[in-house]
């Protein structure tokens, strides 16, 4: 073979190497989704008070039943774990031992035809996923959860955010269903819901309102 | 034609080598070689928590009916270093401590939409009297609070700008319902853009809502500050 054909035959096998190389580079770019779910979303359970005398429409927006803890993508498998579900029964948990009539208004619902009072909404502001590259860190996990009371002309009534976050160890957990991450999710909805009806159940607003609805 | 072809050969000859290389060693050499390319290094540092002083500590503050509002716009990269572990001013954002201490006899409601930042001076902004309807959020020119989640951080890896990002979020300020005698504090967020940046007269803009008469009461708390090259 002549020195022109060594080197056409180079050329050759350098196309082809370059062709395995984009083909290995495209499966190491592609990454799968893995939909994990809770194992436990029953709602928080709360203390028996009384029940504040008020007709309270519970609206679940579209925004909070789609909400969700998410990371990964790109180059690595994304992970998802919907958190609508258990922020809308907590929710309505939290405000049917809270008030004494709750009708729950959805987006995408026609209005039940039921008189109320105020409209409360739970909002997730955000859920924070920071996940380390390395397993030698913690993952830090926050959400923010902020309640709007408003009468039926759109005025504030009353207004709170609340914020919790945990740390936790996510060595290998990918492998193993994530359960640190599933339990410290857990926790942190449990915390959020239950600093929710402490304030709501202690508000002087929420109070006055209500008692100058009775008057 | 040949030459040129002989030439570009010879350049390809040691990547075909180096391929043949990795082959012989199998597949497991490269994977290693791409995840090390793909990770970083970085270890995120514990950055101190910022030491919030009492609300008469502060200068740049205005008192209405008894609810008191300081600010503290935060302009010296050091402190932004220390506090966030990055120079948040380098991605054109300004952040600014507020600081509420409510001393009135009513509960008010603080909500981070009806804070927002603007520059000139506050007289020329019909917007800003006292008992204006519309949010001055929505006035043209306002620059709105900024989540940090929405930040795009892309002159930094995705480790540590998530760690910058949950650092942001631990000492950002939240809407609230402050009762009398309430107290509160936080940062926020604003994402400026370059033509914001000419400006060397700015205001936070603060609405407070009163729950006993429905009234909101603005607050506009100027500063002067030019960017530094």
């Amino acid at each position: 073979m002549d020195r022109e054909g060594i080197i056409m035959r180079n050329l050759k096998v350098t196309a082809r190497h370059k062709l395995q190389m984009l083909l290995f580079l495209f499966i190491c770019l592609t990454g799968c989704t893995h939909a994990w779910k809770l194992s436990n979303i029953e709602p928080e359970s709360y203390p028996e008070i009384d029940k504040l005398n008020m007709r309270v429409g519970l609206k679940l927006t579209a925004e909070l039943l789609s909400a969700e803890y998410k990371w990964g993508g790109g180059v690595s498998d994304r992970f998802i774990i919907p958190l609508g579900e258990i922020m809308s029964m907590n929710a309505q948990r939290l405000a049917h031992s809270l008030f004494s009539s709750v009708t729950t208004i959805q987006d995408s619902s026609a209005s039940s035809g039921e008189k109320v009072d105020v409209i409360l909404t739970p909002r997730v502001v955000s859920v924070e996923a920071s996940r380390p590259i390395s397993g030698r860190q913690e993952a830090h996990t926050t959400i923010i959860l902020e309640w709007t009371l408003k009468d039926m002309n759109g005025n504030l009534i009353w207004m709170k955010t609340f914020s919790e976050r945990q740390s936790y160890p996510t060595r290998g957990e990918e492998f193993h269903g994530g359960n640190n991450t599933k339990n410290s999710l857990q926790s942190i909805i449990s915390a959020l819901f239950n600093n929710s009806f402490q304030a709501m159940s202690t508000s002087k607003e929420i109070r006055d309102y209500a008692t100058s609805r009775n008057m | 034609m040949r030459e040129i072809i002989f030439n570009k050969s010879l350049n390809y000859l040691p990547v075909t080598k180096a391929w043949l290389i990795i082959k012989t060693h199998g597949l497991l050499y490269m994977i290693i070689a791409f995840s090390i390319l793909l990770s970083s290094c970085y270890i995120a540092p514990r950055l101190p928590e910022y030491n919030v002083q009492p609300i008469d500590n502060y200068t740049n503050k205005q008192s209405k009916n008894g609810l008191v509002i300081a600010i503290r716009p935060m302009t010296e990269n050091d402190e932004y270093e220390k506090y966030f572990g990055e120079n948040l001013r380098s991605s054109n954002i300004l952040t600014v401590l507020i600081v509420i201490d409510n001393q009135s006899s009513s509960s008010v409601i603080l909500s981070n939409d009806r804070i927002s930042l603007g520059h000139g001076n506050i007289s020329d902004i019909s917007n800003a009297d006292s008992n204006y309807k519309e949010p001055f959020s929505s006035a043209a020119g306002a620059i709105a609070v900024t989540s940090p989640l929405l930040l795009p951080f892309i002159s930094m890896s995705a480790a540590k700008a998530d760690e910058v990002k949950h650092n942001m979020l631990t000492k950002e300020f939240h809407s609230d319902t402050l009762s009398p005698g309430d107290k509160t504090h936080g940062f926020v967020y604003f994402k400026l853009k370059d033509k914001d940046l000419t400006s060397d007269k700015w205001f936070v803009h603060i609405a407070a809502l009163d729950t006993a008469t429905k009234t909101w009461t603005a607050f506009d708390l100027p500063f002067e500050w030019t960017e530094r090259e």
